[in-house]
């Protein structure tokens, strides 16, 4: 069951394209790291999941089929957007009771427990709170009411290192817990190895990287060679460093069991390094997608 | 890794006798950070077979990291006969690495602690400790199996299908 | 790791709108509170003096015989007392409308300025239902509240019009009484949700939503509500303070003359007509009274006006359009909603 589905999705505003010809089929039970600079479409793409924007061209579904923005897929997708909108003159015991009467499923208990257990009081304004405590209210609100895909925008850009691991550990505690799928865009590429396990990178408004982050490393290779010595063998090249009589050449290879060029020196690489040559890559052709069709 | 001998020796149904954790600036992969410390607690005789691996969930909360990287620790394991999975329960140690009972490797750890007195003696220090160690351990593995690839290095690539 | 998420709802059962009447309520319990803050003090003002000017009334009333000079007194005394609405006037007047568009504003345009729409129209209620609920509470509650004030303010008129002192179809005072005070206060609240829409950001909305509410007010007052049945017409010179006139000419034999004749006509006598309407007045400094004048010479003055007896029928009409112009508004409202999209 795909958890998102999209088929030729864009997005204009005015006469510019915020994303376009994005096609994704990301199955469940997966955290989804969107990476890209920003003003690459990444916001666009998950306003356009959780229903607030509707497509400018192509399909897109959720949860197995839904359409975007249709009671179904509101009552099962939970979003956290930028900056932790919560209504600031509130109580945190308002907030509560205003999310259990805006939804059909709303688990008050959980909610309730996990608050006590971060210790912040019923009675304290949402405003009140410290930025760590807001998000994570936020995130409460969200989990409680036990969706199958929870979206998170930069969930963590305002939080301190220590809030920022609380935070990224009751997600993930979740997503053991109740099965649930999350895709969440950031900036921190440094935690993507640990957090993350599919990875969908946009840049300029297309879709560079999507699928799972074991087929993606497995798919690149850093060769290493003299230029005479070592052809990458026509496969994509990524990214290309000259250092001395050395060039380095980060390649893409059609699949799993291609031939590596023989001449070359070649190794795999992280998956921050590849993050990082995808978003320093000057604009090509938009490459095939690999689509994470399941095996 | 910190074994809990206390614990472990009160054989408490609910505590695994092994607590993992990370390093995430080693480079090495995350399951794979998990699986080495199993082995290697299986290695020094610290897990013993029956022993429960720790809950998925209490791994993920602990060091916040994917439950799939998790969950694909633990079926490495289990492909190498380390660990099964008893549904319901949780993960357990069925295997044994312990490669030398443990009055072995106490007249091991002695001879090592003679060696590197006379190591220390010749002007070696930590770091040149180390690469003599690791360069000698290289010939003696490559003479002996030629063909093994070593064990911090990501696992090479199987012909169609995923590692 | 358990999968406990449930399969897609085939049949989504919609929220009930109580739950969501408590939202609506909740969020903007405030913006209550302060509107009936400020008509509680109103009002009380209103209460207090309609007490006193109906005491002044009946001490008028029971005063015996009505001509002699001490119930003359009592008659001046409650007459300029109580006679000119004033600033108080002009107060009740706008009401309305700044109480529908402080209501109505903040509705929509908080949730885009601050970002909570991110919030609120990701629930499992959705952004339709969600406004629905939002915008007929604000409109009951604006409506119930301004239907309260419109009777309270009639109520305090009450004496003024049996002294047939008060012109009740007058622009600053029509529309602050019976039905049609809660009709403005509708207006003033759907240009204030639809400008909140608009705008996206509370302080402009207020201010736009203001001044349309103004300009529409205008338009009511001085073209619209003179027109809403045909006007009567009197040949009469003594026009009642209670109607309203509508317009004024003079005819001869039947037929309309223009100005400019009439202006000839009295030249040639050394005399002219002011620029007032009042038939009464003598012209200062000539001798021949330029009205008398005209009229013994076969001219008659035309007078088209509104009677006060269509003060009801009247307000029944413009609470009709002016509601169902806020019913448009609204509904507008929320089709352009459906379709907005959030950057």
């Amino acid at each position: 069951m795909n958890i998102i589905e999209t088929s030729g999705l864009g997005r204009r505003y005015g006469s510019s394209w915020a994303l376009s010809e994005c096609t994704l089929a990301i199955p469940e039970g997966h955290l989804v790291a969107l990476v890209g600079p920003n003003g690459a479409g990444k916001s666009t793409l998950l306003n356009l999941v959780v229903g607030l924007t509707a497509p400018s061209v192509g399909e897109l579904t959720v949860l197995g089929g839904v359409p975007a923005g249709s009671p179904a897929a509101l009552d099962g997708i939970a979003f956290v957007a930028q900056d932790m909108p919560l209504y600031r003159h509130l109580s945190v015991a308002d907030m509560l009771h205003l999310t259990r009467n805006l939804n059909r499923r709303f688990d008050t208990s959980l909610a309730r427990r996990r608050l006590a257990d971060l210790g912040i009081s019923d009675k304290r304004r949402a405003g009140k709170l410290s930025g760590g405590q807001q998000a994570q209210l936020a995130l409460t609100l969200a989990l409680a009411r036990h969706p199958r895909l929870l979206v998170l925008d930069e969930p963590t850009a305002p939080l301190d290192p220590l809030a920022r691991h609380d935070f990224m550990a009751s997600v993930l505690t979740a997503m053991a817990d109740d099965g649930i799928s999350v895709i969440l865009s950031s900036h921190l590429l440094a935690e993507l190895e640990r957090v993350a396990d599919y990875l969908v990178l946009i840049s300029r408004g297309r879709v560079r990287l999507d699928g799972t982050i074991d087929e993606l490393l497995d798919l690149h290779r850093l060769l290493t060679g003299r230029p005479d010595t070592c052809a990458e063998a026509g496969y994509s090249i990524i990214e290309s460093v000259t250092s001395g009589a050395q060039m380095h050449r980060l390649v893409r290879l059609p699949s799993t069991d291609a031939p590596l060029p023989a001449g070359c020196e070649s190794r795999p690489v992280g998956i921050e390094e590849l993050t990082l040559a995808y978003l320093r890559e000057v604009p090509a052709p938009p490459l095939a997608a690999l689509t994470g069709v399941s095996r | 890794m910190s074994i809990d001998k206390e614990l472990s020796e009160a054989s408490l149904e609910d505590v695994s006798p092994l607590a993992f954790h990370l390093d995430p600036s080693s480079g090495v992969p995350t399951y794979l950070q998990l699986v080495q410390q199993v082995e290697h607690a299986l290695r020094l005789g610290l897990l013993k077979p029956g022993d429960r691996l720790p809950k998925v969930r209490e791994v993920v909360a602990d060091l916040a990291i994917n439950p799939n990287t998790v969950l694909k620790a633990y079926r490495e394991l289990e492909q190498k006969n380390l660990a099964s999975g008893r549904p319901g329960q949780g993960t357990f140690v069925n295997g044994s690495l312990a490669q030398a009972t443990l009055p072995a490797l106490t007249t091991l750890r002695r001879s090592l602690r003679v060696w590197l007195t006379d190591a220390e003696a010749a002007g070696l220090d930590e770091d040149g400790i180390v690469a003599l160690v690791t360069s000698t351990l290289r010939d003696f593995t490559d003479r002996r199996d030629p063909d093994r690839v070593g064990s911090l290095a990501r696992p090479s690539r199987k012909a169609g299908g995923l590692a | 790791m358990t999968a406990l998420a449930a399969a897609p709802n085939p049949s989504i059962r919609p929220i009930p709108w109580p739950r969501l009447g408590w939202v609506a309520w909740r969020q903007h319990r405030s913006t209550l509170v302060g509107a009936v803050a400020l008509l509680a003090v109103i009002g009380l003002y209103l209460l207090i003096d309609g007490l006193r000017m109906r005491a002044s009334y009946d001490a008028f009333l029971a005063c015996t015989p009505a001509n002699s000079p001490a119930c003359q007194l009592a008659w001046q005394s409650f007459h300029d007392s109580f006679g000119s609405s004033g600033l108080i006037g002009v107060i009740l007047m706008l009401l309305p409308g700044i109480i529908g568009a402080f209501a109505g504003a903040p509705i929509l345009a908080r949730e885009l300025e601050t970002g909570t729409f991110r919030y609120a129209w990701t629930q499992g209620a959705g952004r339709m239902r969600w406004a629905t609920s939002e915008l007929v509470t604000g409109a009951v509650g604006v409506a119930v509240l301004l239907a309260a004030f419109g009777t309270l303010v009639s109520w305090y008129n009450q004496p003024l019009v049996a002294a047939g002192i008060m012109p009740r179809l007058r622009a600053t005072v029509f529309p602050a009484t019976g039905v049609a005070a809660p009709g403005w206060a509708l207006a003033g609240f759907a240009l204030g949700v639809l400008a909140g829409l608009l705008w996206r950001r509370v302080l402009p909305a207020l201010a736009s939503a203001c001044a349309a509410w103004f300009a529409l007010a205008f338009l009511a007052g001085g073209l619209l509500r003179q027109n809403y049945l045909s006007p009567m017409t009197t040949t009469s010179l003594q026009l009642s303070n209670t109607d309203l006139t509508v317009g004024q000419w003079w005819t001869r034999g039947g037929l309309p003359v223009s100005n400019a004749e009439i202006n000839s006509t009295l030249q040639a006598v050394g005399t002219h007509l002011d620029g007032s309407t009042s038939a009464s007045v003598a012209h200062v400094g000539s001798a021949v009274d330029p009205v008398q004048y005209l009229l013994r010479h076969g001219y008659q003055q035309v007078t088209s006006y509104q009677p006060d007896s269509r003060y009801w029928p009247f307000q029944w009409i413009e609470f009709g359009w002016v509601a169902a112009l806020s019913l448009l508004l609204l509904g507008a409202t929320l089709w352009l909603l459906r379709r907005r999209s959030a950057r």
